[in-house]
Order: structure tokens, then C-alpha cells, then sequence
């Protein structure tokens, strides 16, 4: 256990040497201008452990010294992983004898084996301004190292800053780079107090440039120590004149003086001459730039274009075309080019409902280099589409103006159609949220089974209502009622004619037969005088009250008459029925008990006739 | 003459009581692939006893149970539907007709009605549209009685009885029957169509470049109220109104 551990730690030493044989890197640097009659370095650096340097022999400059070898090496261990640098560098010492550009030729190295030649590197030789041909690195004596407050005046010629545009003239939008430089002929020790410009009416995007650093450049064929202050990109946002602010700094400057040495001393210490070296401190005002912006053209503007200016490429991609429901698709679109990256906006293209699109994700990579901005943002779509079917996905478009052509570009891209087949079963459920109340009752519940019994058969426009036969019945039924009804009518009105008859002949009838049976009474036939009279009585009462005379008895004389007459009178009616028929069966009977009975039945009838006419 | 015709009637009744046995068979055989999950079989002898455009509700309701089970839930509820245009008093149907829509998509919001409206179609879906003109005309039957009970009794609280019953009878026959009345009407017009693509753009005119309003999707049930060319203008049961192809219908 511990002496694998023990060996894994050796391999991995041992594989990270060999990773730092592996990476040799092999190179020159040189100042990129000097001055006539300057000393300078010429370096050549190697990240490795190397033998047999070959330098190579410096014709066009005045060889001083070298090369002086110096190594370093360094260890680090950083959360376990362990890296290791080496460096190796041979300088040489050269002096420019001559103006003009002069190549400093390659140098070659040994490393494992294995030959290395380095790159070749030009260096630029200006005339000088400055008589100064002290060395820099013998010269820094700052012995009294004094710090003035500036005396401006004094300052104004030895340091100065610029603010210079790539343009001087613009489209609103247009990228222009910006870059603030101090300038000074001496050296320049330290800068404080840095106040940006104000960029009214401009968006800004910052260019890193590190460290500040110390450079030489010409300007107006004059060599200058610079410091490059800042970079950016600018874009103007609206049209007109506008202006860049002066931005402001206080820089130390180091201003050398050299005088003759006082004494024997001083001139045996530092030879003839002097130099001491005074830190001054200035204040820098750069000028104002302008910049004369020109408003984008109208004539032409697309209705999707939002203010991007530069040089795009749109692409839009999907990942497949075909896809089943609920499983994830991706849109990706992508706008590449250069401009204002970060400005950059897309209008999302309408998906379809059934598409749950998901906020894009957005990768913005630029870079801002001293070419403007360049870069590419991507926007990734995730859609999950919920619907089986087929779908388009419409043509993203994208537009902007073109500087250099000076008109709108619009890029479409093309439109994606998407084939949706339908998903697993059962893989999309729908929340309960989605769901009434109501549903849920029936959710995953089964159908109920078929009918098993066939009904009618009917034609496709058959309705019972309004058919042939529902008009009939609804015609018919009150017909037949009417009908029913005239019938009844009809009926009523013989019978009522039948009874009438009888009831007005009743009395006649009556009468006729009391007559006949007063003759037989007078006759002294009093068994068939009883039987006329008996029937007398009988067939008035049944002609008078329309009952027929089956349905008259002793029994229901009462009820039966009590609709039409007054108690009393039925009781006497009666009285004289039950009269009659006893006296028919009596045996003997005198002629006043006939005649009696005859008076009855006649006063009876009488008496109903006056109470119905 | 008469007796002709109802000669000629018996004729015909016995012919279609004989061609209605077959299909009684065709049907039963029909209902054993059902049994048997053998669901495309099942659909095709249902369909063949519908010809030229026949309807029955039990042949519509079974089509509807088939395919469900084959997942096609648009068509099941296409044929329930159907079904419930015949007959919609079914509890059977309407439960089946519920649960085949948990399975679309679209769920629609119903505006709802005003209650004695809603009352007045709940009465109205008791019954078919032949059971309530067979009610009405049976009150009509009782409103005839009433009125010659009226006018042929003597007695006077027959006659008044009579009259109020009558009376009341003939509401009733005229409320059943404008509920029949109702009913075909709702069956007589092809005034509502099933959504059978997939999904479906509804566009604010009859045009192919105007713009979509809504989508909606396949299953869901919409009220037909214009046509222009091969174009409806559909309106939802939420209300909302909008164009969409007919080919993308199908008319219940």
C-alpha cells in the first residue's frame, strides 16, 4: 500500500520532468525602437535546461558583451499537483551604430538531444534627439533622489498624452478604437491618479492590456518612452459631433542631469561624468478628440433591425429533425462576427404552442482586440415538444448595418421542420392542476364495456320527430276527439229527446188510463181496475223521473226520486203505491175503498205535476 | 285502398325484420372481436352494418369503445359523440364520453350558463328526441281525454276537474314536446365537428397567411358556424372564435 503510493509519487516526478522536456520554448526578445548610439539587450530565453548555445554575430550593431547566462528555476505545489519551470537566458549586450531596420538572427540550443533554432526578431534604429548615451544600467544614481512638485511648464515638454481613434468619422454604432498614451523622452517612473475621459453619448468595451508597460514608439520620427494608458472600443450611440473627453493623469517622471565630477574623488568614483536622477512629479492633459458621428441611413432599415452595427454571419442549427413527444430538441442559433458582441439580441422565433421552449442559453465569446470587437453569441434553445404532429419552427432573421458596404444586411436563416412522432404512452401526465375537479373523477378510469344488444337500425336523416307519423298522431289523436265528443253529442241529445217525450206524454198517458180504469172501476171489475191503476201509477213515475221502470222497486222508490222531489211528497207517493198494490191482493173490498185508492193516485199525480211541469 | 297500404306496409316490415336478423349476427360477431381485443376486426363489421350514412346509437357507442381501445382517442370520442347525438340520456355514454376526453389535450372551459338554463338542458338530456315526442304526444292523449270529459259530462265537478287537467295536460305536452322539439333540432344540425390532426393553428380569417390566433388539438369538440370555401369558422365552448380547415375536422 504505501510503497505504491510511494512509486506513484516517483512516476508522477518523474513524468512531470519529462513534461517540461516535451515544451521547449525558444525566443528573442529585442526593444521594438532604439535611438541611435543606445545601448539595449538582446535576450534569448529558454523555458528548459539547454547546452551548446549558438549565438549568432551581430553585423549591423556594435557588440558590447555577451552572452551572459543566468537560470532560474522555480517549483510550485498547488493543491497536490506539483509544477515545475525552469529558465535559461543568454544576453547580449549591443550598441545601434546605424538607422534603419536590422534583423537580430536566430539563435540555435541543444535540449535532450535534440536541436531548437529561436525566432528572428527586427529592431528598429531611429535618430536620436538626446546626446544621452549613457547606458541605462549604469546610470540610475539616485543618490539624491528629490521629489519635486511639478513645475508644469517645465513638464509640458517632456511628457504629453494622446488619445487616438482609429476613426475620425462614424455610423452610430460603428465600432472605433480608442487608445490613451503618455509620451515622454524621459523616463516614465510611475503613474497615479488616472481620470477617464468622459465617453458621452458612446458605449465603451474595454480592451485588456495587462500591466501597464513601458515601450518605445516614434512619433513624428521622434522615439518616445510610452505608456499605453488604456484601450477600448467605443461605439457611438447616437449621431452628431461627439466628443471624447481629455483624460487626466499625474505621472513621476525621472529626468536625468549629468555634470562633471567636482573633484579627483567623485571623477576616480563615477568617471566623467555624473548623472543624477530627479523624480518630477507632472500633471497630464490630454486633448479632446471628436468624432463626427453620421446617423444610420433610413432609407432601407429593416423592421427588425435593432442598432447592431458590423459584419455578422447567422447560422441556426437543430439537432435532429425528427423527434418523438416529450423528448428534448435543441435550437441553437448563432450570430458570429464582428461588432458589438455584447449588444447583440435576437428575436426569438415564434415556436409552436406545443412547444415547451425553455429560456435559451446563452454564450457570449468575444474578443476585443485591436481590431474591434470580434466574437460570436449563441443562443441554445431547449424544446421539449408535447404534441405529436408536424411542426415548423420559422426562419430566425437578423439584422444590421454593414459599414463597409454602408447598408442593412438582413440574414435569414432557414426554417426547421420538425417531425413530432407521437411519445411513450403514459409518459406525459397531466398535473393535477391542469385537471378540473370533474375530470379527475374519470381519470384513469376504463370505458364501460359495449352494448351487446343491437337497437334500430335508422337512415342517416331519420328523426321520429316531426316524421310522417308523428304529425299523424299529433292530428289524429284530436280528432278522434272531436269526433268522440260529436258522437256523444249526438247521443245525448236522442236520449234526451226520448226521455222528454216521456215526460211530457206522462200525464196524458195517465190520464188516459185513469179513465180506462175509472170505467172498469165503475164496471165493479176491481182485480183489473187495481192492475191499470198499479200500472198508472208506475208508468208516471218512470216516464216523469226517466227511470225505467226495471230499474223501479219498492226499495229504491226513495233514493230514486229524491233528486227531483221534496220528502213529504215521496212519502205520500209511496203511501199510494203501497196502497194500490195491497188493496189488488186484498180479498173483498168495498166500492169506497176503491174509489179511495183512485183519489189518491190522482192526487198524487196531480201533486207531481205541480211540482214538476 | 286502405287496406293496400297497410298490406304493403306488413310486406316491407317483414323484409326489414329479415335483413335485421343478419345484421343482429353480424353484430354479435362484431361484439366477440371486441371480446377478443381484436379491435380492428370489430370496427370493420361496424362499420359495414352502417351503409350509405345508417346510424345506430349501439353500432356508434361500441365504434367509440373500439377506438378507445386503440388509443385513437379523437375517434372515440367522434363516434361517442355520434352516439350521443341519437341517444344522449346513456349514463353508460356520457361516463365513457368523460373519460375519453381526460385524454386529450385540450381542456376547455366551459362559460358557464345560466342556472335555469342549465336546469332546462339537464331536463332536456332525460330523454331522447323520439322518447319525448312519444311523452308529449302521450300527454296530448290526456289533454283529448280532459277536453271530452269537458264537454260531455253533466255534472259539474267532473266538468271542472276535466278542464284543469285538461289544461295542465296540455302544458306538459307542449313543454315535452319543445323539448323533442329541441333535441332534433340539435340532431338535425351538423353544427359541431371533432378536431382530428394533431394540433391545428386557428386563424383569425379564412386564409392560409392571417394570422393564428389559438392552437388547438386533436379530440377536441367545437361548434361549427360559418364556412367559407374549405374553411370553418369554429367556435370553442370557451368562447373563443377562430378559422381552421376542414380538412382537419370531422363533422359529428
Amino acid at each position: 500500500m504505501t510503497m505504491n503510493k510511494i512509486a506513484i509519487i516517483f512516476i508522477s516526478l518523474f513524468l512531470s520532468i519529462v513534461g517540461i522536456g516535451q515544451n521547449v520554448n525558444f525566443k528573442v526578445q529585442v526593444p521594438g525602437a532604439v535611438e541611435l548610439g543606445e545601448v539595449f539587450n538582446v535576450t534569448y530565453q529558454l523555458n528548459n535546461d539547454g547546452r551548446d548555445f549558438k549565438g549568432p554575430t551581430f553585423q549591423d550593431f556594435d557588440y558590447l558583451g555577451g552572452p551572459y547566462l543566468s537560470t532560474s528555476s522555480s517549483t510550485q505545489i498547488i493543491n497536490g499537483s506539483m509544477s515545475q519551470s525552469y529558465n535559461k537566458s543568454f544576453t547580449y549586450q549591443l550598441r545601434a551604430s546605424k538607422i534603419g531596420k536590422f534583423t537580430i538572427a536566430a539563435a540555435s540550443i541543444v535540449v535532450d538531444g535534440k536541436r531548437y533554432n529561436s525566432n528572428s526578431a527586427v529592431v528598429e534604429v531611429v535618430k536620436g534627439n538626446s546626446s544621452s548615451n549613457a547606458a541605462p544600467g549604469n546610470s540610475n544614481q539616485n543618490a539624491d533622489n528629490k521629489s519635486n512638485d511639478a513645475n508644469n511648464s517645465n513638464a509640458d515638454g517632456l511628457i504629453f498624452g494622446r488619445t487616438i481613434i482609429s476613426k475620425n468619422s462614424a455610423y452610430v454604432g460603428e465600432p472605433i478604437l480608442v487608445t490613451q498614451k503618455i509620451y515622454s523622452k524621459k523616463q516614465i517612473a510611475n503613474i497615479t491618479d488616472f481620470k477617464e475621459p468622459s465617453y458621452t453619448g458612446f458605449w465603451k468595451e474595454m480592451i485588456d492590456i495587462g500591466q501597464l508597460k513601458l515601450t518605445k514608439e516614434t512619433y513624428n520620427n521622434q522615439v518616445y518612452n510610452v505608456v499605453v494608458i488604456q484601450k477600448m472600443i467605443i461605439f457611438p450611440q447616437n449621431s452628431g459631433t461627439l466628443q471624447i473627453g481629455s483624460f487626466n493623469l499625474k505621472a513621476v517622471i525621472t529626468i536625468v542631469t549629468s555634470r562633471k565630477p567636482r573633484d579627483q574623488w567623485e571623477q576616480w568614483m563615477y568617471g566623467n561624468k555624473i548623472n543624477t536622477s530627479q523624480n518630477t512629479n507632472v500633471e497630464v492633459n490630454s486633448p479632446k478628440q471628436i468624432i463626427k458621428v453620421k446617423p444610420l441611413p433610413e432609407k432601407g432599415k429593416p423592421n427588425n433591425f435593432n442598432g447592431i452595427v458590423g459584419n455578422y454571419t447567422l447560422t441556426a442549427t437543430v439537432d435532429k429533425n425528427k423527434v418523438n413527444a416529450n423528448d428534448a430538441l435543441n435550437l441553437k442559433i448563432s450570430l458570429k462576427g464582428s461588432g458589438n458582441i455584447d449588444l447583440l439580441d435576437i428575436t426569438p422565433p415564434d415556436f409552436p404552442s406545443d412547444f415547451e421552449v425553455y429560456d435559451p442559453k446563452i454564450s457570449t465569446k468575444s474578443d476585443n482586440s485591436v481590431g474591434g470587437v470580434s466574437g460570436s453569441k449563441t443562443w441554445e434553445y431547449l424544446i421539449i415538444p408535447r404534441k405529436e404532429g408536424k411542426f415548423e419552427i420559422p426562419a430566425i432573421s437578423f439584422s444590421y448595418f454593414d459599414v463597409n458596404r454602408g447598408s442593412y444586411v438582413n440574414l435569414k436563416s432557414n426554417s426547421f421542420n420538425i417531425e413530432v412522432a407521437k411519445g411513450k404512452a403514459g409518459s406525459y401526465i397531466p398535473s393535477e392542476a391542469n385537471v378540473d375537479r370533474e375530470d379527475i373523477k374519470y381519470l384513469n378510469k376504463d370505458i364501460l364495456y359495449i352494448k351487446t344488444d343491437l337497437g334500430e337500425i335508422r337512415e342517416k336523416n331519420y328523426h321520429f320527430f316531426n316524421s310522417f307519423w308523428h304529425i299523424i298522431m299529433l292530428i289524429i289523436i284530436p280528432l278522434i276527439t272531436i269526433i268522440l265528443i260529436i258522437l256523444n253529442k249526438k247521443f245525448a241529445k236522442q236520449r234526451a229527446d226520448v226521455v222528454m217525450m216521456k215526460t211530457k206524454t206522462a200525464t196524458r198517458v195517465a190520464r188516459k188510463r185513469l179513465t180506462r180504469a175509472k170505467k172498469l172501476m165503475d164496471a165493479g171489475e176491481n182485480s183489473e181496475f187495481y192492475v191499470e191503476i198499479s200500472k198508472v201509477l208506475w208508468g208516471y213515475l218512470s216516464d216523469k223521473f226517466s227511470i225505467p221502470l226495471s230499474e223501479l222497486s219498492m226499495d229504491n222508490l226513495r233514493t230514486s226520486l229524491s233528486a227531483y222531489i221534496d220528502a213529504a211528497t215521496i212519502e205520500e207517493a209511496i203511501k199510494a203505491v203501497e196502497h194500490c198494490e195491497y188493496a189488488r191482493f186484498a180479498p173483498i173490498q168495498s166500492d169506497d175503498e176503491v174509489h179511495g185508492v183512485y183519489d189518491e193516485s190522482l192526487m198524487i199525480i196531480s201533486k207531481i205535476e205541480k211540482i214538476i211541469k | 285502398m286502405k287496406t293496400t297500404k297497410i298490406l304493403l306496409a306488413l310486406i316491407f316490415i317483414s323484409l326489414f325484420k329479415s335483413s335485421f336478423g343478419q345484421e343482429e349476427k353480424n353484430f354479435a360477431s362484431a361484439n366477440d372481436f371486441y371480446q377478443k381485443k381484436e379491435y380492428h376486426k370489430a370496427i370493420n363489421i361496424y362499420n359495414s352494418l352502417l351503409f350509405n350514412g345508417q346510424q345506430s346509437y349501439e353500432i356508434f357507442y361500441n365504434l367509440g369503445n373500439c377506438w378507445y381501445k386503440l388509443d385513437n382517442y379523437p375517434k372515440a370520442i367522434l363516434y361517442y359523440e355520434k352516439a350521443k347525438k341519437i341517444d344522449n340520456s346513456d349514463e353508460d355514454l356520457n361516463y365513457n364520453l368523460n373519460v375519453a376526453n381526460t385524454k386529450i389535450s385540450d381542456k376547455i372551459e366551459v362559460i358557464p350558463v345560466f342556472f335555469l338554463k342549465k336546469w332546462w338542458l339537464q331536463f332536456q338530456n332525460i330523454f331522447s328526441e323520439k322518447q319525448w315526442a312519444l311523452v308529449s304526444i302521450i300527454f296530448w292523449i290526456f289533454t283529448s281525454l280532459g277536453a271530452y270529459l269537458f264537454f260531455t259530462t253533466r255534472k259539474f265537478i267532473v266538468k271542472s276537474i276535466s278542464f284543469w287537467a285538461g289544461v295542465t295536460m296540455l302544458i306538459i305536452s307542449f313543454i315535452t314536446g319543445f323539448a323533442g322539439y329541441n333535441k332534433y333540432k340539435e340532431s338535425t344540425q351538423n353544427n359541431s365537428a371533432i378536431v382530428m390532426t394533431a394540433a391545428v393553428n386557428v386563424k383569425s380569417s379564412p386564409e392560409e397567411e392571417s394570422t393564428i390566433i389559438f392552437v388547438i388539438h386533436q379530440g377536441t369538440k367545437v361548434n361549427l358556424a360559418l364556412k367559407i370555401n374549405d374553411w370553418y369558422k369554429i367556435k370553442l365552448a370557451n368562447g373563443s372564435t377562430g378559422w381552421i380547415k376542414e380538412e382537419d375536422l370531422e363533422i359529428i
